[in-house]
């Protein structure tokens, strides 16, 4: 009975916008192939036995991935995976000397004197062959004299280098 | 052996449902569903898409896709409304693909409405019929879809907005306005004054924009 009221509602709405058109009959023409309908349920059911035999490709392991039940452990999986890459970078291109600062440098080497070899100067540039054999075997009191002439000297990439 | 009996029609949509969800009968409710409602779908998606074996390409893409999505199905829409939405989709996103592909050949879906029914073999309406499959072309396919869906399917606005997501508003004024449209194109005289003939699967062929008497 709804049906039938909605229906009437239907065509009475029809003729009042489109008088022309609701006195056209409303079928479409259309036809299908002799037993189209009776043999299509089969063809669906084959064409879904054939894709499901099918291994799946990336693309919908990708999809069944962004399935809501998957969605929470599918992001925390990718944010782990995008903080440890991000840790390790860093790990890797990080220099112990560029993230210490000057004083820690000094204080590094005065603590540590004896852990320099004159050769460890010579090759810094802080002391010649000359200076080195002049001071060989030298002292506590003359080692401590050189390392202030170069920490007056400012020269920050010297202490660097003896690292 | 389920056939296209008009009992298996009849079959209520709970039936159908009980079935799916079990898999011993899953496959029967399968098919009965599908004798059910593969004409009313089959004819939304060949107006749209004109030719029968587009048209048999998303009516199976369309019913693959019920298969995927029916332990999904949350019952709270009709299962015929859900039907008709998915197919909907499927049609949509054919016509696009198409229009893109069209957009770098020439091919067969890029002939006019008129071209496409006079090769068809399987259509066998009349001029009238035949003129007013040609002015809906004229129309925006998603209002086309929303005249479809009401002049054809006889479908509430209310239906019409769960199949769209459309407001029943909106439903109304897209649909008065296709009307509108539609009936001005029918006034007009056909393009040609040259008769388009059909082919029939019968192998008859006859006039289709000749005058009705």
């Amino acid at each position: 009975m709804k049906e039938k009221n909605e229906h009437r509602e239907i065509r009475d709405e029809l003729r009042q916008i489109a008088p022309g058109l609701s006195e056209l009959k409303r079928e479409d023409g259309f036809t299908t192939p002799h037993n189209y309908f009776k043999e299509f349920p089969d063809k669906v059911l084959v064409k879904i036995a054939t894709e499901e035999q099918k291994p799946a490709s990336v693309l919908t392991w990708l999809q069944s991935l962004m399935r809501p039940r998957f969605v929470v452990a599918f992001a925390s999986v990718l944010v782990l995976i995008v903080a440890g890459v991000w840790y390790s970078r860093m790990q890797s291109t990080s220099d112990p000397i560029v993230s210490i600062t000057q004083d820690e440098a000094l204080e590094y080497v005065l603590d540590n004197l004896y852990d320099f070899t004159s050769d460890d100067l010579i090759s810094s540039g802080v002391l010649t062959e000359w200076d080195a054999t002049e001071i060989s075997p030298a002292s506590n009191e003359e080692y401590d004299q050189i390392i202030d002439e170069i920490i007056q000297q400012g020269n920050g990439e010297i202490i660097e280098v003896l690292f | 052996m389920i056939n296209n009996r008009e009992d298996v029609k009849e079959t209520p949509d709970e039936q159908i449902l009980s079935m799916l969800k079990k898999t011993a009968t899953y496959e029967l409710g399968f098919r009965t569903l599908m004798v059910k409602y593969q004409e009313r779908l089959y004819h939304h998606i060949r107006r749209l898409v004109t030719t029968h074996d587009d048209t048999d390409d998303v009516l199976q893409n369309t019913f693959v896709k019920v298969h995927r999505g029916i332990a999904g199905f949350r019952e709270q829409s009709g299962l015929y409304t859900w039907l008709y939405r998915i197919a909907t989709n499927e049609a949509l996103s054919f016509l696009q693909l198409r229009k893109r592909k069209s957009a770098l050949s020439l091919d067969y879906g890029d002939m006019a409405i008129h071209e496409k029914i006079a090769g068809d073999v399987f259509f066998d309406g009349d001029a009238a019929q035949a003129r007013l499959l040609t002015a809906l072309e004229t129309l925006p396919v998603k209002q086309r879809a929303v005249f479809n869906m009401r002049y054809y399917d006889e479908m509430g606005y209310e239906e019409m907005s769960k199949v769209t997501g459309t407001s029943v508003g909106a439903l109304k004024a897209s649909y008065h306005h296709a009307a509108k449209k539609v009936e001005a194109q029918l006034k007009e005289e056909p393009h040609t004054e040259t008769p388009v003939r059909t082919g029939r699967a019968d192998g008859e062929h006859r006039d289709i924009y000749e005058r009705e008497k």
